[in-house]
């Protein structure tokens, strides 16, 4: 009897020690003078991280990253819980909405740049049935959408910006981050520095925030994916959002081209990113205050060259730099200098592929500034290749620093991208290649047709209508399908508006359709029974 | 006026003004109408059926696709539903009298309801499947782990392992922590009682809905920053603990109390200690609902994120030491993945979700298993 009743608990202790006894293999072949490293923080770098980390591997370097978001990462690192963190704003002292404690505490920290990239704006508008491309938007347009006061597609701001372009009379549903979030930050700081007017009137403390403010019409989502995923969808006609540009890309969605200081509308590509990036400055001022070693982007913002995206920005690494601190070892010191030696190096030519940008050299000279800084904690580290002469970083020749690599490397903006031009229709757009060299979609005859379509601007829309289209009368758009294979997209400024899907103002219409077709159905049978009622009753 | 049926008292048959007839025997005079049948379907029943079904589906896609901006599948599936309704009540009413009808259309109601459930449910498994097809079928996906694996890297390359191992271990701890405890308190609230009993089972009932972000920030703050250990598998598995001990306790309290007192008594009135009689009597009584009350708990810890996103780490190698070192589960693996938003990455994310789900059914297979009753052994 005792036998059987024990049966069942020993049954299951069994199982559970047969599954126990399998922890005690542990496998580490990393190399001797290697140790594990653990980091976590934000989920904007983590793609270019990852590859970091598999690139790696090989090299007999361990590392784990998890994604739990910037401030997540910075609160870990001031708890001792991580042997760097990942951010994208530095930390903040106290938190500006939970009034909770944004600080590193008794750590000793350095900020080092990792990687650049863009706040890129991603869309989705259709017109004649098709993803509208190529939108060209000021910072201003942008400030006054995400706070509220442009509303509609066809305002004349938006217009303006891209040359009288035709939009359809559609509500903007800007979409912005729920959840506390380093992009929100980086966008917010650019909106306080550029139109604190405008931006005020939504946040009228000032400053940056991580968390976005609700506002009208906007959608909150949680997270870039859902983000990417509200714009993407079916139902999400008349939204825009920030996203980093990697989930774009990822998506297959446009992105806004976004004015900048020399008058030329551009996208977030890596090359752009990295020419607005060499007039980033850091702050060296007073070691005693929070933005020691922090990134000035004004100068960023105004950069006068033509290949400037305004809106760029990089993340940092936070990395322990005291010389007692309890989790850092001389092994896993060397793991941090050798791994993100590479990743200022080598590492970067992976950027732009995933939509990021390589750091251009002041930022890498910057950042490895901050890695001798380990060295000085821990004579042990060996930091000999911490050298940018011997640096892989695709901006600029390793052997020869003085040359200006990226300015010759870096594509120029198209005529037709220029104010008051264009704007390019369908035309080559720059897509970096994995081999970090820019290619042209489209040979460089269709680039040049494309880049002056002002001057067949007025012809297009008579073409469009001599091939059949017709115009109307009141507004001057473009009716019907003049040329139903799509190749209207690549005429000028002035683009055919076929209302394919109901707008607005047609929903009425076809809801009292639809109430129709469903009373076809129904009332007759409904009569019938009602006539034929009776007389089974007298049945 | 045949005859007076001796059954009644006359006054009644008085103001009824009628003859009953009693039959003793002999056959009964056969229905005027025919007998309705209760249960079978006739064969109009099944037309208008099929019909409803096919006129509802071709409605709801006109006004679904072609008519209103509703062009998603939920709204198509619930318009249909509804359309449904509507039609089988216009048919059913014109050939049939009116307690038919409502009796139709509430039968029509409950089957599509059900099958509304059932879609959602279908189409969850189904899309977690076909997003995860590329995937699966790569067999480095169950031998491999992520080290050294990149984000654009094919599928043919790196695997599961390191998650799967993982949410087994921190689930097998979880279990071995949680089901002492949560069988004790049960045991307590069951068979001692008392005011304090009753306080407990507030306090479980009250934790069964903690948010899962809450045990794992309970956790995080207790264990990695006051106690300073290090983010680890173990770390998990008590976060998991806090997640599934009232799950687990509730349930099973549920199921003791309804074993017979009767068996109880017989096991004191032969003079066994009240020890003796829940250890030998009870408990096995109620061992098949015990087992459910595991695979509750486990169903909620072996998919939870959360309390895991903040005590874990996501390691991309196999680490089997639950203490000291990152790990990785599956949930935090899709979580991690999926919000990529790298297309092979999303694959690989929809991929550990499919594991986990025949994980789950692995698991509460081989609780029946345990459990089952000893006559069929």
């Amino acid at each position: 009897m005792t036998v059987r009743i024990w049966q069942w608990p020993t049954r299951v202790v069994l199982l559970l020690a047969m599954g126990l006894a399998v922890l005690t293999l542990q496998a580490t072949n990393a190399r001797a003078d290697y140790a594990l490293l653990e980091g976590d923080g934000s989920t904007w770098s983590q793609g270019i991280v990852n590859q970091w980390i598999a690139d790696a591997k090989p090299m007999g370097m361990q590392v784990v990253y998890s994604g739990i978001g910037s401030s997540g990462g910075r609160k870990s690192f001031a708890n001792f819980q991580d042997d760097f963190a990942i951010s994208e704003i530095p930390y903040q002292g106290v938190d500006p909405i939970t009034k909770e404690e944004d600080a590193s505490n008794i750590r000793q920290y350095a900020y080092l740049p990792i990687v650049a990239g863009g706040t890129s704006f991603t869309y989705h508008v259709t017109q004649a049935g098709a993803l509208m491309r190529d939108v060209r938007l000021s910072g201003e347009t942008i400030a006054k959408i995400f706070t509220g006061q442009i509303t509609n597609w066809n305002d004349p701001a938006i217009a303006a910006d891209n040359n009288g372009r035709t939009f359809p009379d559609l509500t903007i549903r800007p979409v912005y981050r729920s959840d506390g979030s380093g992009t929100t930050a980086q966008f917010t700081t650019w909106l306080d520095k550029q139109y604190p007017a405008i931006w005020r009137t939504l946040w009228s403390q000032g400053g940056l925030t991580s968390n976005y403010p609700s506002f009208g019409k906007a959608i909150g989502a949680n997270g870039s994916d859902q983000v990417m995923n509200t714009i993407a969808a079916d139902s999400g006609n008349g939204t825009i959002g920030y996203v980093e540009y990697s989930y774009a890309l990822n998506k297959g969605y446009p992105v806004v081209k976004v004015l900048n200081a020399a008058g030329y509308y551009v996208e977030p590509t890596a090359y752009n990113v990295a020419v607005a990036l060499t007039k980033a400055r850091i702050d060296m001022q007073d070691p005693s205050s929070l933005s020691y070693l922090t990134q000035i982007l004004d100068d960023v913002y105004t950069n006068p060259d033509p290949r400037t995206y305004p809106l760029s920005s990089y993340s940092y690494m936070i990395l322990p730099v005291g010389s007692v601190d309890r989790r850092m070892t001389t092994a896993k010191r060397q793991t941090l200098v050798d791994f993100m030696t590479y990743g200022l190096c080598t590492g970067q030519g992976q950027a732009g592929p995933y939509g990021y940008s390589p750091l251009p050299l002041n930022l890498v000279q910057a950042g490895m500034t901050q890695l001798a800084k380990i060295k000085a904690a821990d004579p042990a580290v060996s930091i000999d290749n911490v050298d940018p002469t011997k640096c892989g970083n695709p901006t600029f020749v390793a052997g020869d620093l003085t040359r200006n690599h990226l300015a010759e490397i870096a594509p120029q903006p198209a005529d037709c991208d220029k104010q008051g031009a264009g704007p390019c229709l369908g035309g080559a757009t720059v897509v970096v290649g994995a081999d970090g060299k820019p290619t042209t979609s489209g040979a460089p005859g269709q680039q040049a047709g494309a880049s002056k379509p002002g001057a067949s601007a007025g012809a297009s829309a008579a073409a469009a209508a001599a091939g059949g289209g017709q115009i109307d009368p009141e507004t001057g758009q473009v009716l019907g399908s003049g040329s139903a294979d799509g190749s209207t997209t690549a005429s000028g400024p002035v683009a055919t508006t076929i209302a394919a899907r109901p707008a607005v103002g047609t929903t009425l219409f076809a809801g009292l359709t639809a109430l129709e077709l469903v009373g076809l159905m129904v009332v007759p049978g409904v009569l019938y029974a009602r006539t034929r009622r009776p007389e089974e009753d007298v049945q | 006026m045949t005859t007076v049926d001796l059954d009644r008292p006359p006054a009644e048959d008085a103001t009824a003004g009628r003859t009953y007839v009693r039959h003793v025997d002999g056959p009964r005079p056969a229905p005027s109408r025919g007998r309705r049948q209760l249960s079978a379907v006739t064969a109009s029943e099944r037309a208008i059926g099929v019909g409803s079904g096919f006129a509802a589906l071709a409605l709801a896609w006109l006004l679904c696709f072609q008519l209103l901006p509703w062009g998603s599948p939920l709204g198509f599936v619930v318009v249909a539903f509804v359309l449904y309704l509507a039609i089988v009540t216009v048919t059913t009413s014109v050939v049939s009298p009116g307690p038919a009808v409502a009796d139709r259309v509430a039968a029509a109601a409950i089957t599509g309801g059900a099958a509304v459930v059932a879609i959602g449910l279908v189409s969850t498994i189904v899309f977690i499947f076909v997003r995860a097809a590329p995937a699966l079928p790569h067999l480095s996906m169950y031998t491999h782990d992520m080290a050294g694996v990149g984000p654009r890297d094919p599928l043919t390359q790196g695997g599961l392992l390191h998650a799967i191992v993982g949410s087994v271990i921190q689930v097998g701890i979880a279990i071995v922590v949680t089901v002492p405890l949560a069988l004790g308190a049960a045991v307590y609230m069951t068979e001692v009682g008392g005011r304090f009993a009753r306080v407990i089972r507030t306090v479980v009932e009250a934790m069964t809905a903690l948010p899962s972000i809450v045990a794992g920030l309970f956790i995080y703050t207790v264990l990695l920053l006051q106690l300073g250990m290090s983010k680890s598998g173990f770390a998990a598995a008590m976060a998991l603990s806090v997640m599934m001990l009232p799950i687990i306790a509730r349930a099973a309290d549920v199921v003791l109390r309804v074993v017979p007192s009767g068996l109880r008594e017989a096991s004191l009135a032969l003079g066994a200690s009240r020890w003796r009689t829940v250890w030998h009597v009870v408990l096995p009584t109620a061992r098949p609902g015990l087992a459910t009350a595991l695979i509750l708990g486990v169903a909620r810890g072996v998919g939870e994120t959360s309390p895991v996103l903040l005590t874990s780490g996501a390691s991309t190698f196999l680490v089997t030491n639950p203490f000291g070192q990152q790990m990785n589960s599956l949930p935090l693996f899709v979580f991690s993945t999926v919000r990529s938003g790298e297309p092979l990455f999303i694959q690989r994310g929809f991929a550990a979700a499919a594991v986990l789900l025949a994980l789950v059914l692995v698991l509460f297979a081989l609780a029946r298993f345990l459990a089952r009753p000893r006559g069929r052994r």
